[in-house]
């Protein structure tokens, strides 16, 4: 018995599949070679060569279908034609980034804090230009090969730059800023972003903008703490005591610093 | 293979009967350098018969890989960027699509094309046989940052393609402003 396998399955959210082409229905069986039970008494069981499951008469019996259909609409019947045109073409499977669970768009929310810690970018704010954020104490890195580095807004840096292909800082301190490339988003995994004693303020190029107070009501000090989930980053706002360190804030986020490798060593 | 010059354009369906996939390659040369550099990005725009981008989803680019039809995708390999483009999938209500390149408005030091050697834009079958290659002209490119490169457009039941080589010295802000994107 064949299974209808071109219908999406859209009762089962958290299961996905990788797209195959549209296949060609089997040949039409004569009528007279309905053999399987029906479960629906109320389709006609002529040219129904298998089980059908909550189908409407119109999708089922006068398609030819010859498999299983479980409430299949006369449009995902396989046997409907199509123009070409108009038939939807095979689509690759959703990315991480299309399977998120709500949250603000970037620029919906003025201010970040306990009310409203999350943000989301679109695939657009995420990949166009810098991540700039103001208002920084020091600024860490993960990148995608788990290297991870520190830059402090003083000048004093720990673990390990990662250069683009654009010969730029991966992440890092300009001019009191934090910056990020957001050409090479691909190659970041997460950022944390500490407070100094102003609010930080995070930017991107099309102007969409949000601010974190440098301090919440109870003292804590602020930490914009980014993650890139498939083509989109998250900002989120945490909050660590004030008088922390940097280390001990990256080791409350689980950062461990990537000890950076002699390249004259590594090139004998 | 055709060569092609600025303002000059040739069908593609009325000439290859039965084409329904392009690839659209992409590839530059850059002036090495130990700082800094311009970092070009390919971009495709789908527009309406008003000129406009339909929506700021019909828009691939490297983080926005695939339009909202699946009927333009970025593929990459052989250029620097491949874009492959289902012609017979195409939604009827876009009229044109625009391939650009832009330099990334990066805040340290964006850079120009001035830095490029040479840019070109290739129209292939989908197996990759060269149609129609249009390479930018070289000239004072040391204020351009974003440049059209060439576009397909409805014509007569098919489709063309055009030159153009357009630049723009005010980047991707004056392209987001002409195809009416937020960007």
């Amino acid at each position: 018995m064949a299974v209808n396998r071109t219908a999406l399955r859209t009762d089962i959210p958290y299961l996905s599949r990788r797209p195959k082409p549209v296949v060609q229905p089997e040949p039409t069986r004569p009528p007279s070679a309905s053999t399987a039970p029906s479960l629906n008494p109320g389709a006609s069981p002529a040219g129904s060569g298998g089980l059908t499951i909550g189908a409407s008469p119109a999708a089922s019996p006068s398609t030819g279908s010859g498999g299983l259909t479980l409430g299949a609409s006369p449009a995902a019947s396989p046997s409907t034609k199509t123009p070409a045109a108009a038939r939807p073409g095979p689509r690759p499977a959703p990315g991480a980034s299309e399977r998120l669970f709500p949250a603000p768009d970037f620029g919906s929310i003025r201010e970040l804090g306990e009310a409203n810690p999350v943000v989301r970018l679109n695939a657009r704010q995420s990949a166009i230009g810098s991540l700039l954020v103001a208002g920084v104490r020091s600024v860490a890195w993960e990148d995608q090969k788990l290297t991870t580095g520190a830059h402090h807004s003083e000048g004093h840096a720990a673990g390990t730059a990662v250069l683009t292909p654009g010969n730029r800082p991966l992440a890092g301190i300009q001019d009191g800023a934090g910056v990020v490339s957001l050409r090479h988003v691909r190659l970041l995994r997460r950022l944390l972003f500490v407070a100094g004693e102003t609010p930080l303020t995070v930017g991107v190029f099309d102007g969409a903008a949000a601010t974190v107070a440098a301090r919440n009501d109870a003292g804590l000090r602020s930490v914009l703490y980014v993650v890139r989930v498939g083509a989109v980053l998250e900002l989120r706002a945490e909050f660590v005591p004030a008088d922390a360190s940097d280390a001990a804030i990256w080791a409350i986020f689980g950062f461990t610093m990537t000890i950076p490798l002699d390249r004259r060593v590594l090139q004998r | 293979m055709a060569s092609m010059v600025a303002g000059s354009n040739a069908p593609l369906t009325a000439e290859n009967p039965g084409l329904e996939k392009v690839l659209l390659g992409i590839g530059w040369d850059m002036v090495p350098s130990r700082g800094p550099q311009a970092e070009l990005v390919p971009m495709v725009i789908m527009c309406g018969t008003d000129g406009r981008a339909v929506s700021d989803d019909h828009l691939v680019f490297f983080n926005q890989i695939v339009s909202p039809e699946g009927s333009i995708s970025f593929a990459g390999a052989e250029d620097q960027d491949q874009i492959d483009v289902d012609l017979s999938r195409v939604p009827d209500g876009v009229h044109k699509i625009v391939v650009l390149l832009y330099v990334d408005p990066e805040v340290r030091g964006p850079g120009t094309f001035g830095a490029v050697k040479n840019a070109y834009l290739r129209v292939a079958t989908e197996h990759n046989r060269e149609l129609l290659r249009f390479t930018v002209p070289r000239g004072n490119l040391d204020k351009i940052n974003a440049m059209i490169l060439g576009e397909l457009y409805r014509h007569a039941g098919g489709w063309k393609f055009r030159a153009l080589g357009q630049g723009y010295e005010a980047g991707l802000a004056a392209v987001a402003a002409d195809f009416k994107l937020k960007l």
